[in-house]
């Protein structure tokens, strides 16, 4: 009780209240811009935060990054375009909903699941902050290798018609991740002398090239589609009955999105694949993954948005930052002369309470900020196709360009572009590639870190315990996922005359 | 049939083409035994069996009807990845502002619209509101173009 009242105290004592409610929008608005990532459009804030007071501070910068988080899922669902890494996977289904007519309760989902998705990690951050943190200690090269490779069996999963062309994907995206500066060794591989390569390709511009791109390309080929009137052009939430549907992918999403929350480095991007891959497992209808489930579009957006409220437990807890976000919010901290860890609740309760606070706030706003912008947005992209195709590829050109000045990106996504439409020509899903480039560094990473701290010895995954379970997790995945396409095609066998 | 055989062949080549580069990396004092060859070296050999797995499949399977895609749709998508290439060409030269214009133009030209002032308008109201996003909200430096 006592931590209410200082939460509460720091909320109407400051400009907290409005600093969240601002943070949002512009987080929203960044996050809805492909190429304007959460981190972006928090450091873009960072310098007018030097005058403020520290409360209102921590509590704009968090409020961005919810928006951010939860923005990047309007141009998914809406143009096939993520505005965020952890989009990715909303888009399958998100897009999908749109092209059924369905873009006002695909967005409806989006929003209720990400508003209950940040509630629940709000919750999770408040409530379990100390004992979470012991886990991400416990995090070691070899269990980082362990949680890429876990993310990795998820591949088996998304795979779609074909398990050979859903892991030729992924072999894809984990060449694309090789490309870059080695990271042992500091050798250039495959960068062509090309000092634009040398930092890598960011996983944004292979996913804006795949989705995007791809879908500008096949689109000016196609006949117009109907007139707005014929579509959903309101926005919607789901009736009860799709509500109670969408309850369990939503708690997968809670609870993968805790766990990698709480991992530095795992990230929601990670959390939304498992997730969306665990709830196409356990629900009564995984025919419908990519072809416009809703459970398809809650569990992500669940999922990357608890991991706004937990990827701080280990910012707050241990002043480890585990994301580019929380290294802005550690930033915001320290302009004013915080330094986070268990000090900071003994000492400054007030920001430490008042950020808790103005969390719960943001996730309000987000709410009805949301029920006051999707319907609008849906009018704009229901607009004449050749209009929408040319504001679409403007924003991605543009966008692109905005991460880190480069034409060189602008070119890579056409690129990928390219690699998409020929992809669905040749029926190879995305998905898999997109996880394989997320991936890729960190597997590769820490599975040589860590043979180089067991001087060659491969026991030492078998020998960490977080690294053995997650491993055995991997393995049980993989298993089931090889049985259920067994299955399923011994039935489709069976049911052929 | 010709889809899958057309994947696997070109996952064929790929996987060669990255071997024989990663071969070809320099080698590191400061290496580990992987090597910065390990990673890409395997993932060509995994590519390579999947691509030939894929050949098989695709050539035990009888030949289907209905692989052939009209020449005309691939050509208009890749019109459209053209103006793409333009707008890279050009913006550096141009500067944003004018080359979004004209990007947007074009696009939504080629895409279907009439020719009109409607498309120009537009196009303008778009390119400006672009510009002011980017540059003057989200201070981004976007090219300023060398000609003008």
């Amino acid at each position: 009780m006592e931590e209410l009242a200082i939460a509460w105290k720091a909320l109407t004592t400051t400009w907290a209240v409005p600093a969240a409610f601002a943070g949002v929008v512009w987080g929203i608005f960044g996050g809805a811009l492909p190429g304007i990532s959460p981190s972006i459009a928090m450091a873009l804030l960072l310098p007018f935060t030097y005058s403020m007071d520290p409360v209102s501070a921590v509590v704009l910068l968090g409020a961005v990054y919810v928006g951010a988080e939860y923005g990047g899922s309007i141009p998914a669902i809406l143009i096939r375009t993520p505005g965020t890494n952890s989009a990715a996977a909303t888009t399958i289904d998100g897009y999908e909903m749109n092209k059924r007519g369905q873009a006002g309760l695909a967005l409806g989902i989006s929003l209720s699941a990400g508003f209950v998705g940040g509630l629940f990690g709000l919750a999770m951050l408040v409530l379990m902050t100390e004992s979470l943190a012991r886990v991400a200690l416990l995090f070691t090269p070899p269990a980082y290798f362990a949680l890429g490779v876990l993310g990795c069996s998820v591949v088996a999963g998304l795979g779609g018609g074909s398990v050979v062309k859903g892991w030729i994907a992924g072999v894809l995206g984990f060449l694309v991740a090789t490309i870059g500066t080695d990271p042992v060794s500091g050798v250039p591989r495959f960068t062509f002398g090309s000092p634009d390569l040398l930092g890598g390709i960011r996983p944004i511009l292979v996913m804006v090239g795949l989705f995007a791109v791809s879908e500008i390309m096949i689109q000016v080929r196609e006949p117009a589609w109907d007139k707005a009137d014929a579509r959903d052009t309101r926005l919607r939430f789901p009736d009860l009955k799709l509500w109670k549907r969408l309850a369990l992918p939503q708690a997968i999403g809670g609870v993968v999105g805790t766990l990698e929350g709480l991992t530095p480095g795992g990230g929601g991007t990670i959390a939304a694949f498992l997730a969306y891959n665990e709830s196409k497992r356990w629900s009564k209808h995984p025919e419908e993954y990519g072809h416009g489930s809703p459970e398809g579009v809650a569990a992500p957006e669940a999922a990357n948005n608890v991991v706004t409220a937990t990827a701080l437990i280990p910012l707050l807890s241990l002043g480890i930052p585990g994301s580019n976000s929380a290294a802005i919010l550690l930033g915001g901290l320290l302009i004013h002369g915080l330094s986070p860890g268990p000090l900071l609740f003994e000492r400054n309760p007030d920001v430490a309470y008042g950020l808790y606070g103005g969390l719960f706030v943001a996730n309000i706003a987000m709410f009805l900020i949301g029920l006051v912008i999707l319907t609008p947005c849906i009018w704009l992209v229901n607009r004449p196709k050749p209009y929408l195709l040319a504001f679409i590829f403007a924003l991605v050109v543009s966008g692109v360009f905005s991460i880190d000045q480069s034409l060189v990106d602008v070119g890579l996504v056409l690129i990928a572009g390219v690699v998409g439409y020929f992809m669905r020509w040749a029926d190879i899903p995305f998905l898999p590639m997109v996880l394989g480039v997320v991936l890729g560094y960190m597997v590769e990473s820490n599975f040589r870190r860590s043979m180089q701290l067991s001087n060659g010895d491969p026991m030492v995954f078998l020998e960490d315990p977080v690294s053995l379970g997650l491993l055995l997790c991997s393995a049980a995945l993989v298993t089931y996922s090889l049985m259920r396409e067994h299955r399923s095609k011994k039935a489709a066998t069976g049911v052929t005359p | 049939m010709i889809k899958d055989l057309g994947c696997g062949v070109t996952g064929l080549a790929l996987a060669a083409a990255v071997y024989f580069l990663a071969d070809d990396l320099p080698r590191s004092l400061l290496s580990d035994p992987t090597g910065a060859d390990g990673l890409p070296k395997l993932l060509a050999y995994i590519l390579g069996a999947l691509s030939l797995l894929l050949i098989v499949g695709a050539l035990r399977r009888a030949p289907a009807t209905g692989d052939a895609e009209n020449l005309e749709k691939h050509l208009r998508s890749a019109g459209m990845l053209g103006l793409g290439v333009l707008y890279l060409v050009a913006v550096s030269h141009v500067g944003y502002l004018v080359t979004i214009f004209f990007f947007i133009l074009a696009v939504a030209l080629y895409a279907g619209t009439r020719p009109g002032w409607q498309p120009v308008a537009i196009s303008a109201v778009g390119a400006v509101a672009l510009w002011f996003t980017f540059v003057k909200l989200f201070a981004i430096p976007m090219p300023a173009g060398t000609l003008f």
